[in-house]
C-alpha cells in the first residue's frame, strides 16, 4: 500500500530526499506530495480540482445554488399588450385565442413566468424554458451527473473485481465459461442492451440507468482485472503463499489483489467521465429518468429554443464537458503516476 | 350534424390517442397540421351545421361545381397554382393499409391524400358536408338515404384496378364490409374498428348502375358524416379481394383510390411521394406532394424553412416563432389552431379512493392549470372542460367555465379549498400517491411532470410521485379501472383525440351508464344518463347543443366524472404566404388539399422556392 | 494457425448463441408486448376491457405470440439455425430487410467517421509522444480529452447552428443522399456528424497510439535504432509506429463494430435513415424479430472483428504465435 505516495514521491526530481521526505508530519507529507503532483501534472492538477468542484455542487447544492431548482420564476406586472375588449370576447368566443398573441388576452394581471430570460445579478445564468434559475438548476444536475458516475463505476469495479480474479486464479473450464460471458457482454450492442434493460423494468429511474450502465461496464472491467491477475499469479510470492498453505480466498484478498489496484484505481477514475457523458446521452434521447435534473435533458429542453436563445444549451453543456474532462484529466494523471511503463520516454528514472 | 363516425368508433372502441402524433412534438405536429393542409379553427360548428334535410339540399347539391369553377376560373386570374407541396412526417407509426382496419391516424392522413369517401366534410368550420364518390344524396323518409354516385370518378391506374371508372357498386361494397366486419373468409375480425358506427344500417343495395339505396333499422343522425369520417374511404373491391392478406406489408402498390394523388412511393420513416391523379374529378391544385423526415434540431428545421425545403413549419417555442415572424414579416403568416387532443386524466370513480368527492375534489381544486399554460405551454392553450374548445358550440364558454371549482381566478381560494377538502376526506393517510404521465407527453413538454408533482405535494402536502409510463400500460390500466380503485394513483396526459366538431356521440359512449367504457369510470350521474341518451337521437342540432351544454355542467359538478379535463393547448403554423390554405382544425382531414389548398406561384414569396 | 482459427470459431458459437438467448429472453419478459403497444396506440379512454382483451388475444395468436415461451424459445433456435430471422411484426417483411435498407446509410457515417478519427489521431497522437511533456503534448493531449469530454450531440448541435447561421452550406433536409447518389448533398449532409463523431473516436486512438508509442520508444531496439543513427523519421515511421500500431487496430475494430450499429443520435438529428434509428423504433414497438435480428447480427460481427483483430496482431507483431 505504501506505493502509491512512493511512486508518485518517485515522479520527479524531488527537491526533498526520501528520507526527510519520510520524516515529515503526516500533514506536510500530504502536502509536499499535493504540490509535487500540481507540479507535475498540472493537468491532473486542473482534474481535480474540476472534481472536487462538481463533488462539492453535488454534496451542497442548496448552499451553492441560489434559488429552488424547480421554482418557477414570475413576474407581477402591468401587461402593456392586455386588450381588455378582446380578453372580454375570449372568454365566450374561444376562437378569439387563434387570433392574437396570448399576452394580448392576458388581462387577469396574474403574474408571467419568466422564460429563457437572459443572465442577470438574480439569476447568474437567466432562466430556463419554464422559468426556473438555470444556474441553479446545473448545480442540481451534479447529483445526478455525480450519482450516474460513481454509482455505474461502484458496480462495474465491484463486479469486475470478484469475477476477474475468480476467474484468472481459478482458470480452466470456470475461466472459459466466465469469459464467454464477458465476450457477449461484449458483443451486445450497448445501446440495444441499454433500452432492453429500461424497458424490462418498466419505469426508467435513475436507478435502472446506474444498474445497467455498471453491467456494461462490468466486462471490461473484468477484462483487465484478469490479465492483471494472470501476470501476478506468476510471481513468486503467490507461489509461496500456495506452498505454506494459504487458502485460495486468503491469496487472492492478500496477495493477488493489491497488485492489481493500480489498474483498477485507473479504469475506475477514467470511467466516471463515460457513464456521466452516456447517461447525459439517453436523458438527451430521452431515455432518462424524466422528474431528474439530468444535464443531458437540460440540453435537450435548450436546444428546443433553437436560435432564438442559444445560451441555455450552451451553459449546461459547458457543465457536463468541464465535469467530464475533469474525471479524463484525473484518470490520465493517475495513469501516468501509477503505471511505471508510462513514465516518459526512456523513463524518468534513467536513461 | 356533424361528426365523422370514425370519431365515434374510434373513442368507441379503438381510440385514436395515436401516440405518433405527439412523438416529436414539433414535427408530428407538422404532419398533422401543416402537412396535412388539415386546417381549421373548427369552433363554430354551430347554426350552419345541416340537419339532415338541409344536408340533402345544402352540401348535396352540387359541390363539385363550385370546385370546378374556382379551379377553372383561378388560372386565369392571378394566381398560378401547381407545384410539389412539401411537408414534414416523423415518428409516424402505420398498422395497415386496409384502411377500413387501420386506426392509425397517419393512415387516415395518406387516405385523405388517395382515397375519397362517400361523403366529406366541405368546411369544418360551418360544419358542412358534401359529396365524394357520391355526388349528392336524398333521404325519402327517416330510416332511407340513397346515394347517386358521381359520374366522372376513376381509380387510380394500378393493377388490378387499372384505372376503370368507379360503380355505384363499389360504394355497396364498401359499406358492406364495414357493416360485416368480416374479411373475405367469413371470419369476424375485430379489426373493423367503425364496425358500430354501422350497426344500424339494416341493408345496403345497389338500385341501379349508379345508385346506392341504404335502409337503417333505426333513424340514424349520425351516418353522413360516419361516412365522411377521416377512415371511411372507399377502397376498390378487386383490390380488397387481392390484398386483404397483403395490406400490412405497407407498399404503395396496396393503396389505390380515386383521391387526388397516387401514392408512388413510401417509407415509414422515410422519404413518401404522391403525384397528382390526372383523372381526379375536378383539378387537383399540387403536382405532387412530399412527406420527408426532418432532423429533430430546431436549428436545422427553422433554416430548413427559411430555405423554402419547407412549405410549413410548426415551431413548439414562442421565441422561435417570435424571432422568424419577424425577420420574414410580411413574407409568412401564422396560423393557429387548437390541438385534437386535450389535456386530462381519468380515474376510476366507483370505489375508495376516489369515489370521495373531497378527495379527488381536492385533486381537482389543486391541479393549477393557469400556470401550467403560462409556464409549460408559454401561454399558448385555453382552459378546458369536458368539452374542449375545439367543439365550442356543444359546450358552455369559458366565461362560465372559470366559475367552477378547479378553473376559478382566486388561486389562493382554490388551493385554500383544496387543502381542506383533502384533510376532511383523509387525504394525508393515503400517503404517497403515484402520478402516472405518458412518456411522450413528458417528451414534448419536457419537465412537465415534476412541475405536475411539485405543484400538487405543494398543496396538497402528500408526496406526488410522477412515473413516467408508456401509453400501452397506461391504457390498458384505464380500461381496466385501475386507476383508484383501491389504489392511490391517477394519471395526467393526452387523452381522447377530437376528430370532429361534435362531442354528443362520445359524450353517451363515455359518461351514460348504459356503456361498456363507462366502467372505466363508474361515476353515474341520472341527469347525464338522460341527457346522453337524448342527444344521440336528437336531429335538431340545436337541441344537441344545449344538451352538450347541460352534460357538461353536471360533468363539471362531479369533478368531471372520471375525466378530468384541464386544457388544450393551441398550436402554431408557420406557412409561406405562397401556400393558401382554406381553413385549420384539429381534425384529421386531407381530403381537402388536392382541390382547396395550393401555392400560388405568382406570390412574391414563391420566389426562390426550387 | 489453422488449428488455432478454428479452435477460435468453436468458441464463437456459445458466444453468438448466449446472445441469441439473451436477446430472446429479454424481449420475452418486455413488459407490453408488440400487441398492446399496438392498441396502446389508441385511446385509453376509448375501449371496454372485455373487447379489448378479445383484439389482443387474436393478434398475439397471429403473431405467434401465444405459445408459451419454451415453444416459442426453441421454434426460434430452430429458425435460427436456418438462418432464418423471422418476420417483422409490423409490417410483415423478413427482419433483416429494414436493417438492410439502414445499412447504406450507417456505414457511409461509420467509414466517415474513421476516416476523420485516423487522419486526426494518428499525426497527433506521434507527434505527442515525441515531443512528450513538452507544449505540443501537452495541448495536443488537451485538445483530445477535451473531445472525449465533449457529449456528441453537444458538439453537432452547436456546429450545426454555425453552419446555419453564418450560412456556410444549407444541409439538405428533404432527402438524405448516400455519397455515390449525390455526393455534394450527402457531404453537406453527413459532415457535421461525421466530424463530431470521429473526433471523439479520434480522441481515443490518440491517446491510445500515444502511450503505445512512449511505451515502444522505451525499448531497446529503438533504442538500438538510434544508436545506429538512423534518421529520426525512419526509427519513429519504421520501427516504432508500425508495433504501437498493434492495439490500435483493435480499438478500431471494436470502434467500426460500434459505429456500424449505427448512432442513434447523430441519425436522430440529422434525419438519416440509418441502422440506429430503425432499433430504436423496433424496441420501441416491441418489433421483437428485428430487434432479435439485429442483435445477433451485430454481435456476430463483433466476434469476428475480434478474431480478425487477433490475426493482424499476428502480422504485425512476430512475437505473437498462436498455439
Amino acid at each position: 500500500m505504501a506505493q502509491e505516495p512512493a511512486s508518485l514521491d518517485i515522479a520527479g526530481p524531488s527537491p526533498v530526499g526520501f528520507r526527510t521526505y519520510s520524516d515529515l508530519s503526516r500533514a506536510h507529507r500530504w502536502y509536499v506530495s499535493v504540490r509535487r503532483f500540481m507540479l507535475h501534472k498540472p493537468l491532473g492538477a486542473l482534474g481535480v480540482i474540476l472534481i472536487i468542484m462538481v463533488s462539492a455542487a453535488a454534496l451542497f447544492s442548496s448552499t451553492i445554488a441560489n434559488h429552488d431548482p424547480e421554482t418557477i420564476f414570475k413576474k407581477v406586472a402591468v401587461n402593456p399588450l392586455c386588450d381588455p375588449v378582446l380578453a372580454e370576447q375570449a372568454l365566450t368566443d374561444p376562437t378569439v385565442r387563434l387570433k392574437y398573441p396570448a399576452a394580448v388576452l392576458d388581462c387577469g394581471g396574474a403574474a408571467q413566468p419568466l422564460l429563457h430570460v437572459a443572465p442577470s445579478s438574480e439569476h447568474w445564468l437567466g432562466t430556463d424554458v419554464l422559468g426556473r434559475d438555470l444556474y441553479s438548476r446545473i448545480i442540481y444536475g451534479a447529483q445526478t451527473a455525480m450519482l450516474v458516475g460513481l454509482g455505474a463505476a461502484l458496480i462495474a469495479t465491484v463486479f469486475g473485481i470478484i469475477i476477474g480474479v475468480v476467474s484468472a486464479y481459478f482458470g480452466g473450464t470456470l475461466d472459459f465459461i466466465i469469459q464467454r460471458f464477458v465476450d457477449t457482454l461484449q458483443a451486445f450492442p450497448p445501446l440495444v442492451l441499454l433500452l432492453l434493460f429500461g424497458q424490462v423494468i418498466a419505469d426508467i429511474s435513475l436507478r435502472t440507468n446506474i444498474i445497467s450502465l455498471g453491467i456494461l461496464g462490468i466486462a471490461s472491467t473484468v477484462r483487465i482485472v484478469r490479465s492483471a491477475v494472470l501476470s501476478a499469479r506468476q510471481e513468486v510470492y503467490v507461489s509461496a503463499a500456495q506452498t505454506i498453505g494459504a487458502s485460495d480466498a486468503r491469496i487472492m484478498a492478500r496477495h493477488i489483489f493489491p497488485n492489481v489496484t493500480a489498474p483498477i484505481i485507473v479504469t475506475f477514475t477514467s470511467s466516471i467521465g463515460i457513464y456521466i457523458l452516456v447517461e447525459a446521452t439517453l436523458a438527451f434521447l430521452g431515455l432518462g429518468d424524466p422528474t431528474r435534473i439530468s444535464w443531458g435533458k437540460m440540453i435537450e429542453e435548450g436546444r428546443r429554443l433553437g436560435p432564438a436563445s442559444p445560451g441555455v444549451a450552451f451553459y449546461v453543456g459547458c457543465a457536463l464537458t468541464l465535469t467530464v474532462l475533469g474525471f479524463n484529466l484525473a484518470g490520465d494523471a493517475l495513469r501516468d503516476a501509477l503505471d511505471p511503463r508510462m513514465r516518459g520516454r526512456g523513463g524518468r528514472a534513467g536513461f | 350534424m356533424s361528426e365523422n363516425d370514425n370519431y365515434w368508433l374510434r373513442r368507441a372502441q379503438s381510440g385514436s390517442l395515436t401516440r405518433r402524433r405527439f412523438v416529436g412534438g414539433s414535427a408530428a405536429a407538422g404532419v398533422g397540421l401543416a402537412g396535412l393542409g388539415l386546417v381549421g379553427c373548427g369552433d363554430d360548428d354551430d347554426a350552419a351545421t345541416p340537419t339532415k334535410g338541409a344536408a340533402t339540399s345544402g352540401t348535396g347539391a352540387s359541390p363539385s361545381a363550385a370546385a370546378s369553377a374556382s379551379a377553372s376560373a383561378a388560372p386565369a386570374a392571378a394566381v398560378q397554382k401547381g407545384g410539389t407541396g412539401r411537408f414534414v412526417s416523423a415518428n409516424n407509426t402505420w398498422d395497415t393499409f386496409d384502411v377500413d382496419r387501420s386506426r392509425f391516424s397517419p393512415v387516415a392522413w395518406l387516405m385523405g391524400y388517395t382515397n375519397l369517401g362517400i361523403t366529406q366534410w366541405k368546411n369544418f368550420t360551418k360544419a358542412e358536408l358534401e359529396g365524394g364518390m357520391a355526388e349528392k344524396w336524398e333521404q325519402p323518409d327517416k330510416t332511407t338515404t340513397t346515394f347517386k354516385l358521381r359520374p366522372n370518378v376513376f381509380w387510380h391506374n394500378k393493377a388490378p384496378v387499372n384505372g376503370r371508372a368507379s360503380t355505384a357498386d363499389d360504394l355497396t361494397q364498401f359499406i358492406k364490409r364495414n357493416v360485416a366486419g368480416k374479411t373475405q373468409d367469413g371470419a369476424d375480425d375485430s379489426n373493423f374498428y367503425r364496425k358500430s358506427a354501422y350497426q344500424n344500417v339494416e341493408s345496403v343495395t345497389t338500385t341501379d348502375a349508379n345508385t346506392v339505396t341504404v335502409k337503417f333499422s333505426k333513424p340514424d343522425p349520425f351516418f353522413l358524416t360516419t361516412l365522411a369520417g377521416s377512415y371511411s374511404k372507399v377502397q376498390a373491391p378487386e383490390a380488397v379481394k387481392a390484398f386483404e392478406k397483403d395490406y400490412a406489408s405497407l407498399k404503395a402498390d396496396l393503396v389505390i383510390g380515386t383521391g387526388a394523388f397516387v401514392l408512388k412511393e413510401w417509407a415509414a420513416e422515410g422519404k413518401s411521394t404522391w403525384v397528382r391523379h390526372d383523372k381526379f374529378h375536378t383539378q387537383v391544385n399540387f403536382d405532387g406532394i412530399q412527406w420527408f423526415p426532418l432532423f429533430t434540431d430546431q436549428a436545422a428545421q427553422q433554416a430548413a424553412f427559411e430555405q423554402k425545403q419547407l412549405d410549413s413549419f410548426s415551431p413548439t417555442q414562442n421565441a422561435v416563432i417570435e424571432d422568424l415572424l419577424k425577420r420574414f414579416s410580411g413574407k409568412i403568416k401564422e396560423n393557429k389552431v387548437f390541438s385534437g387532443n386535450p389535456q386530462a386524466g381519468t380515474y376510476y370513480g366507483g370505489a375508495a379512493p376516489w369515489n370521495n368527492a373531497n378527495l379527488i375534489g381536492a385533486i381537482h381544486r389543486a391541479f393549477d392549470r393557469r400556470s401550467l399554460i403560462s409556464s409549460l405551454l408559454q401561454g399558448k392553450a385555453a382552459l378546458s372542460g369536458n368539452v374542449p374548445p375545439p367543439q365550442a358550440a356543444f359546450g358552455i364558454t369559458e366565461k362560465e367555465l372559470i366559475t367552477f371549482p378547479g378553473y376559478l381566478e382566486d388561486r389562493a381560494k382554490e388551493e385554500a379549498e383544496a387543502k381542506k377538502m383533502w384533510d376532511a376526506g383523509g387525504g394525508p393517510a393515503l400517503g404517497e400517491i403515484i402520478v402516472d404521465i405518458p412518456d411522450i407527453w413528458e417528451g414534448l413538454y419536457s419537465g412537465g411532470s415534476a412541475l405536475i408533482t411539485n405543484q400538487l405535494k405543494k398543496v396538497l402536502g402528500n408526496t406526488f410521485t410522477a412515473k413516467i409510463e408508456p401509453y400501452s400500460t397506461i391504457s390498458t390500466k384505464v380500461s381496466k379501472a385501475q386507476y383508484g380503485n383501491g389504489k392511490n394513483n391517477i394519471w395526467w396526459g393526452w387523452i381522447t383525440e377530437i376528430s370532429d366538431p361534435e362531442p354528443s356521440l362520445l359524450n353517451y359512449l363515455l359518461y351514460n351508464s348504459s356503456q361498456p367504457q363507462f366502467q372505466q369510470f363508474g361515476i353515474k350521474i341520472d341527469k347525464v344518463d338522460t341527457l346522453t341518451s337524448a342527444a344521440v337521437l336528437e336531429f335538431d342540432i340545436a337541441k344537441r347543443q344545449a344538451m352538450g351544454q347541460d352534460v357538461e355542467r353536471e360533468l363539471l359538478k362531479a369533478n368531471g366524472a372520471g375525466q378530468w379535463y384541464s386544457l388544450v393547448g393551441v398550436n402554431s403554423v408557420l406557412d409561406w404566404n405562397y401556400l393558401k390554405r382554406p381553413e385549420l382544425v384539429p381534425f384529421v382531414q386531407t381530403h381537402q388539399t388536392g382541390a382547396q389548398v395550393y401555392m400560388d406561384q405568382k406570390d412574391p414569396t414563391w420566389a426562390g422556392r426550387t | 494457425m489453422k488449428n488455432y482459427i478454428l479452435r477460435r470459431m468453436v468458441v464463437n458459437v456459445p458466444v453468438i448463441w448466449l446472445v441469441a438467448t439473451l436477446v430472446f429472453l429479454a424481449t420475452s419478459v418486455l413488459p407490453g408486448d408488440f400487441v398492446a403497444q399496438r392498441l396502446a396506440a389508441q385511446d385509453p379512454t376509448s375501449t371496454d376491457a372485455a373487447s379489448r382483451e378479445a383484439q389482443i388475444k387474436r393478434v398475439r395468436q397471429e403473431l405467434g405470440l401465444d405459445e408459451s415461451i419454451p415453444v416459442r424459445y426453441a421454434k426460434y433456435m430452430g429458425d435460427l439455425a436456418r438462418l432464418d430471422f423471422g418476420v417483422s411484426f409490423a409490417n410483415k417483411q423478413p427482419a433483416l430487410d429494414s436493417l438492410k435498407d439502414g445499412l447504406p446509410y450507417s456505414l457511409q457515417l461509420a467509414v466517415m467517421s474513421l476516416i476523420i478519427a485516423l487522419i486526426t489521431a494518428v499525426p497527433i497522437g506521434i507527434i505527442s509522444a515525441i515531443r512528450q511533456d513538452g507544449p505540443a503534448d501537452y495541448g495536443l493531449r488537451f485538445f483530445a480529452i477535451l473531445a472525449l469530454a465533449m457529449p456528441n450531440f453537444w458538439v453537432a448541435t452547436r456546429a450545426l447552428r454555425y453552419v446555419v447561421r453564418w450560412k456556410l452550406w444549407d444541409i439538405p433536409s428533404s432527402t438524405s443522399p448516400l455519397l455515390w447518389e449525390d455526393p455534394v448533398g450527402s457531404l453537406k449532409l453527413f459532415a457535421i456528424p461525421a466530424v463530431a463523431g470521429g473526433l471523439a473516436s479520434g480522441a481515443g486512438i490518440m491517446r491510445l497510439l500515444r502511450s503505445q508509442m512512449l511505451e515502444v520508444l522505451r525499448q531497446d531496439y529503438i533504442r538500438t535504432a538510434w544508436a545506429k543513427g538512423m534518421r529520426e523519421r525512419t526509427v519513429i515511421v519504421r520501427h516504432a509506429l508500425k508495433n504501437a500500431l498493434v492495439p490500435v487496430v483493435t480499438v478500431l475494430g471494436l470502434t467500426l463494430a460500434g459505429l456500424l450499429s449505427g448512432n442513434v443520435v447523430f441519425e436522430n438529428l440529422f434525419g438519416i435513415p440509418g441502422v440506429g434509428n430503425k432499433i430504436l423504433v423496433a424496441v420501441r414497438s416491441r418489433d421483437v424479430p428485428v430487434v432479435q435480428a439485429f442483435v445477433i447480427i451485430i454481435a456476430t460481427f463483433v466476434v469476428f472483428v475480434n478474431l480478425g483483430i487477433d490475426l493482424v496482431y499476428g502480422l504485425l507483431d512476430p512475437r505473437i504465435r498462436y498455439s
